[in-house]
């Protein structure tokens, strides 16, 4: 091709990408839609502290379909304990720290993935704090960027900072009591005020809210995961979703259509749950060797709180 | 002005461009206006810093054609390889050069993301090679292998369907 056929190209290119950008959706209620979003955000990072008056939805499976699968017909509770596979208690695992308030940062919302017990405490205001999150860890934190040698809490730690847009990331990793602490926040604080920050630190019980109230737990399983949408123990994991159609339905946990699947490595249970337009999954792997009657029972333990929010 | 008053400005101001371009980008009305409130909220709690960057316009664009290309990397899309193509033919004629200009822009559609978001930069935005790859985190050269593989493929599909085809 010649520099005219390239022109040529170029030109028509050009032209059709402005002629086509006439067609871009209207801005019309672009703003009100993008608060809304960034309020839905703000939200999942606040997590509802405050949500005390959980209003829950049970998901229980009908008394005929428990007294087939229930062994002890004498307890009038819904779900029963399995003496076998699944035990009546289910206890959250808490955050060992908070700031002071003096820090000038929220009260913190904890979460917990992969074993990691994460607490978020969210700056009032972006000019002079910045969103900062601790992390307690069993094992050491991935790190990037040059660290320097720092002295905290009467240890060494170091400091890491990346540059990134549009503000660096300061990362302050030390270890104590047998475990890893990373402090993570941005250039809105200089060196010494993360340091500082840690400093701050003090012994706490943060509990981590769960999306949902679990009358069951798998026995011998410890929770891995926490967050707004999802409780893992590893072999049995609860996750709420947005809505999907389920196709074929072959079971009903209360009033909800639900799925059982089974496949080489376990059993999923989806739950149509209507009225919170979502699908709740439930996850069993083969190695718990929960039967389907059982995964029904753990089921209809799992209240869904209004904290919760479907991914 | 505070912050808030600052970002609604910003939205209410520059909301119909980014929502343009990032039209041009995907060619997929609601996945732009997705994409654009996605960077946007995300954005929101950070307003104050980002306007008080050099270009904050650039930098929302660059948050949307990452969204974008992250968003498109799930579906993969081969390559093919440059060769030899007619020219596009006809557009003297207006029907003919509408034509052409509708068949260019189906022609995008067929690209992988990374390269429609080149050529979207250098003939939407008008952007030098060094801007291309400062918004797309790559190097100079690779910018313009990825807009000569783009013009490439778009000049072999123009081949195998014909100039004013269906596409």
């Amino acid at each position: 091709m010649d520099d005219g056929g390239r022109n040529e190209w170029s030109r028509l290119l050009a032209e059709s990408l402005r002629a086509n950008a006439d067609d871009a959706p209207s801005d019309d209620g672009l703003l009100s839609s993008v608060r809304l979003r960034s309020s839905r955000y703000r939200r999942r990072r606040i997590a509802t502290v405050l949500a005390a008056a959980v209003v829950t939805l049970a998901v229980v499976v009908p008394a005929a379909l428990l007294s087939a699968a229930r062994t002890d017909r004498t307890g009038p509770a819904p779900a029963a304990p399995d003496p076998q596979r699944l035990v009546a208690e289910f206890s959250a695992p808490a955050f060992p720290y908070t700031l002071a308030a003096s820090a000038g940062l929220r009260p913190p919302v904890a979460s917990m993935r992969d074993g990691d017990l994460i607490a978020f405490f969210e700056a009032p205001e972006p000019l002079h704090h910045a969103d900062t999150t601790v992390t307690v860890s069993a094992r050491p934190p991935a790190s990037a960027g040059d660290p320097i040698s720092v002295r905290v809490r009467g240890r060494t730690g170091t400091l890491t900072t990346v540059d990134r847009e549009p503000a660096r990331q300061l990362s302050l990793v030390w270890s104590e009591a047998g475990r890893w602490i990373r402090l993570a926040t941005d250039d809105t604080y200089t060196p010494q005020q993360v340091v500082q920050l840690a400093e701050a630190l003090v012994p706490a019980s943060i509990p981590v809210l769960p999306p949902f109230r679990l009358d069951l737990s798998p026995a011998g399983l410890e929770v891995s995961t926490v967050t707004q949408s999802r409780i893992s123990f590893g072999a049995l994991e609860v996750i709420l979703r947005k809505r999907r159609p389920l196709g074929a339905t072959d079971r009903t946990v209360g009033p909800y259509p639900a799925s059982l699947t089974r496949g080489p490595a376990g059993t999923t249970l989806d739950v149509d749950v209507t009225d919170w337009d979502a699908t709740l999954e439930i996850r069993a792997a083969s190695s718990l060797g929960l039967d389907d009657a059982q995964l029904l029972r753990f089921a209809a333990g799992v209240h869904i709180l209004n904290r919760s929010d479907p991914e | 002005m505070n912050r808030g008053e600052a970002f609604d400005e910003y939205v209410q101001s520059r909301g119909r461009a980014l929502l343009r371009f990032a039209y041009v980008l995907t060619g997929d009305a609601y996945l732009a206006e997705d994409i654009v409130q996605e960077v946007l909220a995300r954005l929101h709690r950070r307003w104050s810093r980002i306007s008080a960057m050099q270009h904050p316009e650039a930098y929302v664009r660059t948050a949307i054609v990452r969204q974008f290309v992250s968003w498109r990397r799930r579906r993969s899309s081969s390559e093919a390889v440059l060769a030899e193509v007619p020219e596009p033919a006809g557009a003297a004629e207006p029907q003919q050069h509408v034509l052409a200009r509708d068949q260019m822009w189906r022609l995008l559609a067929g690209l992988p993301p990374a390269q429609r978001a080149v050529l979207v930069l250098r003939f939407y935005c008008d952007l030098p090679d060094d801007e291309i790859a400062g918004q797309l985190g790559c190097g100079v050269s690779t910018v313009r292998s990825q807009a000569s593989r783009a013009l490439g493929r778009m000049r072999i599909m123009l081949a195998e369907q014909g100039v004013g085809g269906d596409g």
